[in-house]
């Protein structure tokens, strides 16, 4: 069972709030899975390479002629600025990086 | 079984053709179906942005059938929630390819339709918008996370839909609601414009009503994207000619791990029926194994979370969607947006995740998993070598009621066990109906696996099992 101390750590990595209720229920069911997930030890992965993806694909490239395929227009701009939830002139505001 | 099912490509496509009813007026026709029936399924969750585009002329079979689009997929200028409070309010600020094919192909979109929250689901229960009704029986879940897209198919509120599929998202709702669902081969469709889970395992796909139509959206759906560079450069077919081609060519393997405990009577029974018409039909069967397939629910539920958990992490409130408010400092506004706008099952992914990738538990748990996913898709391509198409049950059981399984995580994840090894290979599967089951008269899904990029003896087989279904009628 993981301990308190330790959900609150990955809460934190996880940039996510718990409260006492929802951290008691997070123990319990990543408990739950990383209990079930033990079952992996059993399996002999000695000289195996990890399969990260399955197409094979390696260095895929685009051509330059689709560079300007999105220009950044002033109505594109809009949209994507416009979705933030506070913007000032055309930038998205948020609070300050370094508190004092 | 399709007749009961509404119209499909064909049957539209015929009615139009015969002079019937006009594109506009089968659109009209799918909106008052929405109307009637979608309060009590909740499949819908968005239609008022979406309106009949006039068709210039016929550019492929698609041309004014109507759709739906799960709410995972980005139409410009349009909400896009994902079944997220997160994004309640979040308007597309670009199309998804797959919209934009369609959108070329003349096919005509109704509206963006319900599913689990971000994708992390196997019932619709998961939204944040409520949950999907089976049209099979209200009181049971549709399967997930493509449950709206399932549902309105389903119960003829469209004549096909989209959905994506991670660890069964589109073929296990497929299977409990009697439809036809098909994950492609990974790297087959542009994930350009899905909300990304996991990247190495989402595909988008067709629900339809039957194959051929899965097939022609599939031929439109498909192709080389410079906008996703994990699609392959690889010539589309033009999946529904030779449907009825023979089968006799196809050896057909048995998984014994697919058939062990944990399947119910009903769901075996029919599927062996599926599979006895298959060899009626001219495939030959026999038995091959998969003896890695007991690790492959905790290979996925150690590589999804990682991965969702990397993608999951720009829902932060600064951009878009859903940003706290009383907070002072930015990392509260980070950690309260997500706490808020994030339901349950999303929280406990990312979390776990988290861990799985942490500093000190990476080898243990990510690393491993992955290497363990080595071997299932080692499994699969030994298998391939004797046999060409693999043949079992798409879900353990029927469609569950609403709430029987939402309390427990795991037992909930179990439902996926035979869909998840499919997207961890990156193969390419689908789920057919095969009848009810005779103890709940509810569907049961027969699902077919192939190798990479073989969708075409998929079809193919699919095809003839459909049709020797009917024939018995």
């Amino acid at each position: 069972m993981l301990t308190d101390k330790e959900v609150e750590h990955i809460a934190r990595l996880a940039r996510i709030e718990l409260n006492d209720g929802l951290r008691e229920q997070m123990k319990r069911d990543l408990s739950s899975v990383l209990d079930y997930a033990e079952l992996l030890q059993q399996c002999d992965t000695d000289d195996i390479e990890p399969l990260y993806q399955t197409t094979g694909l390696q260095n895929a490239t685009r051509p330059d002629e689709h560079r300007n395929d999105w220009p950044m227009t002033e109505e594109l701009a809009e949209l994507l600025v416009g979705q933030a939830p506070e913007e000032e002139q055309g930038y998205v505001k948020t609070k300050a990086v370094k508190s004092s | 079984m399709s007749d009961s099912l509404g119209y499909t490509i064909g049957s539209a496509r015929a009615a139009v053709d015969s002079g019937q009813l006009s594109y506009e007026r089968l659109y009209e026709h799918y909106r008052n179906r929405i109307d009637a029936e979608n309060e009590k399924l909740n499949a819908f969750l968005n239609t008022k942005e979406f309106s009949f585009v006039p068709v210039e002329r016929d550019t492929s079979p698609l041309s004014g059938i109507p759709y739906a689009c799960k709410d995972n997929l980005l139409v410009k200028g349009t909400i896009a929630t994902g079944g997220s409070r997160i994004l309640e309010n979040y308007r597309s600020s670009f199309d998804a390819t797959v919209v934009q094919k369609l959108r070329a192909a003349g096919a005509q979109l109704l509206g963006k339709t319900n599913q689990d929250e971000f994708a992390m689901g196997s019932s619709g229960e998961n939204s944040a918008f409520g949950p999907v009704r089976n049209p099979r029986d209200l009181e049971r879940v549709p399967g997930g996370s493509s449950a709206g897209s399932a549902a309105a198919v389903a119960g003829d509120l469209c004549v096909f839909a989209l959905g994506s599929d991670t660890g069964g998202s589109i073929r296990q709702p497929a299977a409990l609601c009697g439809i036809v669902g098909l994950k492609p081969t990974y790297g087959r469709v542009s994930r350009h414009g899905l909300m990304a889970l996991a990247s190495s395992l989402d595909q988008v796909g067709p629900l339809t009503k039957n194959v051929t139509d899965a097939a022609e959206v599939l031929t439109v759906l498909a192709g080389h994207d410079h906008l996703d560079a994990t699609t392959m450069p690889r010539e589309v077919p033009q999946f529904a000619e030779g449907l009825d081609r023979d089968i006799s060519d196809l050896t057909i393997g048995i998984p014994k791990e697919y058939f062990g405990e944990g399947l119910s009577d009903e769901v075996r029974e029919r599927v062996e029926q599926g599979i006895a018409m298959l060899e009626k039909a001219g495939a030959t069967v026999r038995e091959v194994s998969l003896p890695h397939s007991r690790f492959a629910l905790a290979v996925y539920y150690m590589v999804l979370p990682s991965e969702a958990s990397a993608n999951l992490a720009r829902y932060d409130g600064i951009r878009y969607g859903h940003r706290a408010e009383g907070v002072d400092r930015l990392l509260d506004v980070y950690t309260n947006s997500r706490a808020q706008g994030f339901g349950p099952e999303p929280l406990r992914r990312i979390m776990l995740g988290t861990y799985a990738l942490s500093a000190g538990y990476f080898d243990a748990y990510y690393l491993k998993a992955q290497k363990v996913r080595a071997l299932i898709r080692k499994d699969f391509d030994e298998a391939f070598e004797r046999v060409d198409v693999i043949v079992g049950p798409t879900t353990p059981t029927t469609a569950f009621k609403i709430g029987e399984k939402s309390q427990d995580p795991l037992s909930m994840y179990l439902s996926d066990i035979y869909t998840v090894p499919v997207n961890l290979a990156g193969v390419p599967a689908l789920s057919v109906p095969v009848g009810n089951g005779a103890t709940s008269g509810l569907p049961v899904g027969l699902q077919m696996i192939g190798p990479m990029w073989q969708e075409e003896r998929l079809l193919r087989a699919a095809y003839h099992l459909e049709q020797a279904q009917a024939a018995a009628l």
